[in-house]
């Protein structure tokens, strides 16, 4: 297909516009000139229009099998079936920068439209800061990265994508995480346009806490894509490896969730304005170092990262980014003053302060943790790696400290708690604590951490309980509903509060799951046919192998039937597969007996021909369904905080008392 | 004021010991593998040659 050069000229044109939108949105918000600010108002969606144009361009090559284009020819093939070939799109460097850039573009025009009237004051300095952001992109892309470049003839064939990708989890993970990580750029820009603009009240915070929350919403998705995919997709039997990619991806899940939390003080008390700017810009920047850290080199080795100009140019971007902000940021510190002060430690504002510094401690931790083994690299030349045991040691006591501060948070009284105050909310919660615990220990458990989750856990959902059963009496009093009406319509009344409830009960659950790793049984076999072999309380026979065709694929299948107890018997089919195109790559496909409580998981390790014997490892992994269950709870009660209504957005029934009432004690 | 910021300080300093600690153990327990895995090598060729 001859039409790839209007690839290029898109983000020609696209990058031309970015750098007008950028200057005119700065010269046109000081001049207080219009037709500047209305031609940067213009340029992010004639630059959306441009990269938006482009990505189709080059989704349509992959669905075409247009090889001509070298970046076709490496991340596709034939074989490939259509859903794969699109999310093949970016299976590589050049796809992901054109993914980042039509998702901020996306973004970008969506946010432009929606706040150019309610913050008209705003406006140009945030399309400025946008339009900054793509115009880096869109630069990579037409100087470094280059998506359409074309090859002096066409292959037969593509390469094809990495068979560890082509699973259907992995397809949807990148654009989820990305759709978080570039969410950020938001809330960023209107942050840096109330920096230049002077007006570091309420206002931007406001306007960007949906924002804030959409973006954090899908970075939970993706993390929790991403774990699902390593948990059925590698095959070692874990969901969480620590590696710099996965690190990668939670360090800004962490300072967006400080960020999340710490506005409502500023909100509500006038309070953290200076350290709000610093998590705002922290979160942006950390998405910049996740692309970066994915795609410099610097996994392998400094010195890898060294030979790419990529990494030095993410490295500058993200140099400019930081600089900029905290130029801004100290250029208007008088104005980022705090309107109060901490009163007590026993308070709300104390309380999600710690909450705050726990949350940016297990950050610090895992990026100490993911950039020690680079620094020392750097410095000695020996790199000193950090493994798991490094991460799930220091993060035991942080984590568990937040859990705690879960519950606390939510419930303790503003400015000062007082007595009868702490008496009142936490009584039953700490009751409900001391006997989850003691419950624990008297159940045999031995691990401090599964205790303290297990007591901190009852901790947070008897608070959550209590407050959510003496709403629900009081609607059922002054309404006369029942009981399961009057928890709905409490829950409606007060979206945000609630559905931030909500999510408290995910990350329990998330955290019993995790808990669930002291609690692994794991087993080697090699089994002949008509072999068995028991594990724990399951008992696994091996039927024999049967030899599969996949779509580009063949497959090496074992047939195993497992049970319980001597209960009733489930047909599981672990598998390896081999992928002849491109690299010639085998893939393990786990065989997962997903139970509530429990899952069975089988690899297939290797296989003899000669006696149809199989090696096998399997794992009896614990309360891993709670993961998902818990990640799906969170994300269900952001859902429900989004679609609070907007302040000053017509409201469809107001009843007075109730709106006091939860006012009071709200979060 | 002076209580916040000082717990803000221990907060940081402890994390940061704890920090410096960890990764200076899981240096020395590096070192410890990588002499072990010499000394079994070492061994196994001894095997070897006899």
């Amino acid at each position: 297909m001859s039409a790839y050069w209007l690839g290029p000229l898109a983000l020609w044109v696209g990058l031309g516009l970015t750098l007008y939108g950028l200057v005119a949105g700065i010269v046109g918000g000081r001049r207080r000139n219009q037709r500047l600010i209305d031609g940067a108002v213009g340029s992010v969606f004639g630059a959306g229009i441009c990269v938006v144009f482009a990505y189709a361009l080059l989704t349509a090559g992959f669905l075409a099998d247009e090889f001509r284009l070298s970046y076709v020819a490496n991340n596709a093939s034939r074989a490939m079936p259509v859903w794969y070939k699109a999310t093949a799109v970016w299976g590589g460097m050049e796809g992901s920068m054109l993914l980042w850039a039509f998702i901020l573009a996306c973004y970008s025009m969506a946010a432009i439209w929606i706040h150019r009237r309610r913050h008209p004051e705003l406006i140009p300095y945030a399309a400025a800061v946008l339009q900054g952001i793509m115009a880096f992109f869109v630069g990579v892309m037409v100087f470094s990265s280059k998506p359409f470049v074309t090859l002096d003839f066409t292959p037969v064939d593509g390469v094809g994508l990495n068979p560890l990708l082509q699973n259907h989890w992995m397809a949807a993970h990148p654009p989820s995480l990305y759709l978080g990580y570039v969410g950020w750029s938001v809330p960023f820009a209107f942050a840096m346009a109330a920096l230049i603009s002077g007006r570091l009240g309420t206002e931007w915070i406001v306007a960007m806490r949906k924002w804030a929350l959409v973006s954090f919403l899908f970075l939970t998705v993706g993390n929790l894509m991403g774990s699902h995919w390593a948990y059925i997709e590698l095959g070692w039997g874990g969901f969480w490896g620590w590696d710099p990619v996965e690190n990668s991806a939670i360090m800004p899940w962490f300072v967006g969730a400080a960020f999340v939390h710490s506005i409502m003080i500023q909100e509500k008390r006038g309070m953290l304005k200076l350290w709000n700017v610093g998590l705002i810009t922290a979160t942006f920047a950390l998405t910049i170092l996740g692309t970066f850290v994915t795609r410099s080199g610097i996994i392998e080795s400094v010195h890898a990262f060294a030979s790419t100009n990529i990494g030095v140019v993410f490295l500058s971007f993200l140099v400019v980014v930081i600089g900029t902000a905290v130029g801004l940021t100290w250029w208007r510190s008088d104005l980022l003053q705090t309107e109060n002060r901490l009163e007590s430690f026993a308070s709300r504002e104390a309380a999600f302060l710690f909450n705050n510094l726990l949350l940016l401690g297990i950050f610090f931790a895992v990026w100490w943790g993911t950039f020690f083994p680079f620094i020392s690299e750097a410095a000695t030349g020996q790199r000193i790696s950090v493994g798991p045991p490094f991460f799930n040691q220091v993060n035991k006591p942080l984590s568990i400290a937040l859990l705690l501060l879960t519950g606390i948070g939510p419930v303790i009284a503003w400015r000062r708690a007082s007595r009868h105050n702490l008496q009142r909310n936490f009584r039953f919660p700490v009751a409900a604590l001391l006997v989850a615990g003691v419950v624990a220990v008297v159940l045999g458990i031995h691990s401090w951490y599964a205790i303290a989750v297990i007591a901190f856990g009852a901790f947070v959902l008897a608070t959550i309980g209590q407050e959510m059963g003496r709403g629900t009496r009081a609607r059922m009093r002054s309404k006369e509903e029942r009981a399961p009406i009057a928890l709905v319509s409490l829950i409606g009344r007060n979206r945000r509060r609630y559905g931030g409830y909500i999510v408290h009960i995910g990350v329990v659950l998330v955290f019993a799951g995790i808990a669930g790793v002291f609690f692994v049984t794991e087993q080697s076999a090699r089994l002949a046919p008509g072999e068995s072999v028991e594990v724990g309380s399951f008992q696994v026979f091996y039927r024999g192998t049967d030899i599969e065709r996949g779509p580009n694929y063949t497959a090496t299948v074992a047939n195993l039937t497992v049970s319980e107890n001597g209960g009733r018997a489930y047909r599981i089919r672990p598998e390896k597969r081999f992928y002849p195109e491109g690299q010639e790559q085998t893939t393990t496909e786990v065989a997962i007996w997903s139970r509530t409580f429990e899952d069975f998981y089988a690899i297939l390790e290797g296989y003899q021909p000669a006696t149809q014997s199989v090696d096998l490892t399997i794992i009896v992994n614990p309360m891993v369904m709670w993961i998902w269950i818990g990640g799906g709870i969170m994300v269900f009660g952001m859902v429900i905080a989004l679609t609070t209504p907007r302040p000053g957005a017509p409201r469809r029934r107001v009843v007075q008392p109730a709106k006091r009432k939860t006012e009071r004690v709200g979060a | 004021m002076r209580y916040y910021l000082t717990a803000y300080i221990i907060f940081w300093s402890g994390l940061f010991l704890y920090l410096a600690w960890l990764t200076g153990r899981q240096a020395w327990l590096n070192r410890r593998a990588a002499g072990l895995v010499e000394r079994l090598i070492a061994q196994g060729e001894r095997g070897g040659e006899s």
